[in-house]
């Protein structure tokens, strides 16, 4: 008989347990809610905003009157075939900056699949204009920027700052666009002129193929500016984190 | 002897829980991987429309969706209670919809494959759900959030390359709310939407 006395104690127990689980469930469960506000690593640094902004308007005028109406009459002359041929070919001229960041990440099996994709794709894929080592050997590729190699050695919540014709970026990502520089291609053709046209060209390629993702952002924001900016914050850090 | 009983109990009750918890990870394993089965046969469907699939998908979507939380969440604590419940109303209402033209009305089929990945278990009850969906060779990594609430396991945030709905809303929210009154940012939710078609 002495057993049934613990029986009322155990359904306290458990009843309590589950007050305890649900009793905040009608306003603001705690444990949800402090992923949203007290992860600071997310919350964007953003002093600059006045000075960004301004130059976020200017690179959307950028684009609305001369990038987007000239990709578009660029891929009406050029089918979406050759246009992803491009889009590949320049990939894999950058192969510079993966390996080197893989590496600098310790990223050791992501550098070797980098490097047998560079000469899968530059050998059997034409210089690079397909990309093979993916559709025929399934080796996907392993991207890493010098931005990522810095939020790897803990540079991270720096402020946010918009480039011209560049579009969003921060501190971090700033230096390790630099870095990258001496690691891309492009950047060591002497003449300023023919370095900025291909870099026109790239960009115009890649807007090409895909027209229509910027307006439809642009309608779905209620402030574009800070829609924009989160997500590339957002997405950096998940880049980094991978 | 009770001491005994009590320990007793006690291991079977932790064990119980225990138990229930990796119960838990594979119920909301399943769940996912059932309503992503169900919603690309809907829209494999040939007989249906395109509204028909939409309205489908929407039927099945819901119900695994917390948009009382989600709302809550984009708002924040500090002006959720400063909100009138005739406000707290509408603000659902409107985003609910905005949610469902977004994103749920977007889902196409465009050669999708995916693959669910094993549960995580975040919280005692929150459940993270990783899935990799591949589109045209694009790999595009999802992250489902699940919340154990009283009506079961619901999905309250999503996240799709690292971008989150709840910290995006969020953000824009605070950013209206930080110059303007709450019907102000009723008002932009309100004639914004008329543009999202």
């Amino acid at each position: 008989m002495k057993n049934f006395k613990v029986i009322p104690f155990i359904i306290t127990i458990i009843i309590s347990f589950n007050l305890n689980l649900f009793a905040d469930s009608d306003n603001f469960p705690s444990d949800i809610s402090e992923q949203f506000e007290q992860n600071t690593s997310y919350i964007v640094c953003d002093p600059l905003q006045p000075f960004n902004r301004g130059i976020f308007a200017f690179n959307d005028k950028v684009y609305t009157w001369f990038l987007e109406p000239s990709a578009k009459g660029y891929s009406k002359i050029f089918p979406k075939k050759i246009r992803h041929w491009f889009n590949n070919f320049f990939k894999n001229l950058l192969f510079p900056i993966r390996f080197v960041n893989n590496i600098l990440q310790f990223k050791f099996k992501g550098a070797g699949i980098e490097t047998a994709r560079f000469i899968l794709n530059s050998t059997i894929g034409v210089v690079g204009f397909s990309d093979v080592a993916y559709w025929k050997f399934h080796l996907k590729p392993h991207d890493e920027d010098f931005g990522q190699t810095l939020g790897f050695y803990h540079l991270n919540n720096t402020i946010h700052l918009e480039w011209p014709f560049i579009g969003p970026s921060n501190i971090r990502d700033t230096i390790g666009f630099v870095g990258d520089l001496f690691l891309n291609p492009i950047s060591y053709i002497p003449n300023l002129w023919i370095a900025g046209a291909i870099y026109t060209f790239k960009k115009m390629n890649y807007t090409s193929l895909h027209i229509g993702e910027y307006e439809k952002f642009r309608r779905e924001s209620l402030d574009f500016y800070s829609f924009i900016r989160d997500m590339y914050e957002q997405n950096r850090i998940k880049l980094i984190k991978e | 002897m009770r001491k005994i009983t009590i320990l007793i109990c006690w291991i079977l009750f932790l064990s119980f829980s225990l138990y229930a918890q990796t119960d838990d990870k594979s119920f909301v394993e399943n769940l996912l991987k059932n309503t992503t089965q169900k919603a690309i046969s809907i829209l494999k469907d040939k007989k249906l429309t395109e509204k028909e699939k939409k309205d489908r998908i929407y039927e099945l979507v819901n119900p695994l969706f917390d948009f009382n939380i989600m709302a809550r969440l984009t708002l924040g604590r500090k002006y959720w209670n400063k909100m009138t419940p005739e406000q707290k109303e509408k603000f659902l209402k409107l985003f609910k919809k905005r949610i469902r033209m977004v994103y749920l009305d977007r889902v196409t089929l465009k050669e999708v494959t995916y693959k669910i990945k094993p549960a995580i278990q975040k919280k005692k009850r929150i459940i993270f759900v990783p899935a990799i969906f591949t589109s045209e060779g694009k790999d595009y990594s999802t992250l489902f959030k699940f919340w154990k609430s009283k009506k079961g396991w619901k999905i309250y945030d999503v996240e799709i390359e690292g971008v989150s709905i709840i910290r995006t809303y969020k953000s824009q929210f605070n950013q209206i709310l930080s110059k303007g009154t709450i019907d102000d940012l009723l008002k932009k939710l309100e004639s914004n939407s008329d543009k999202v078609k």
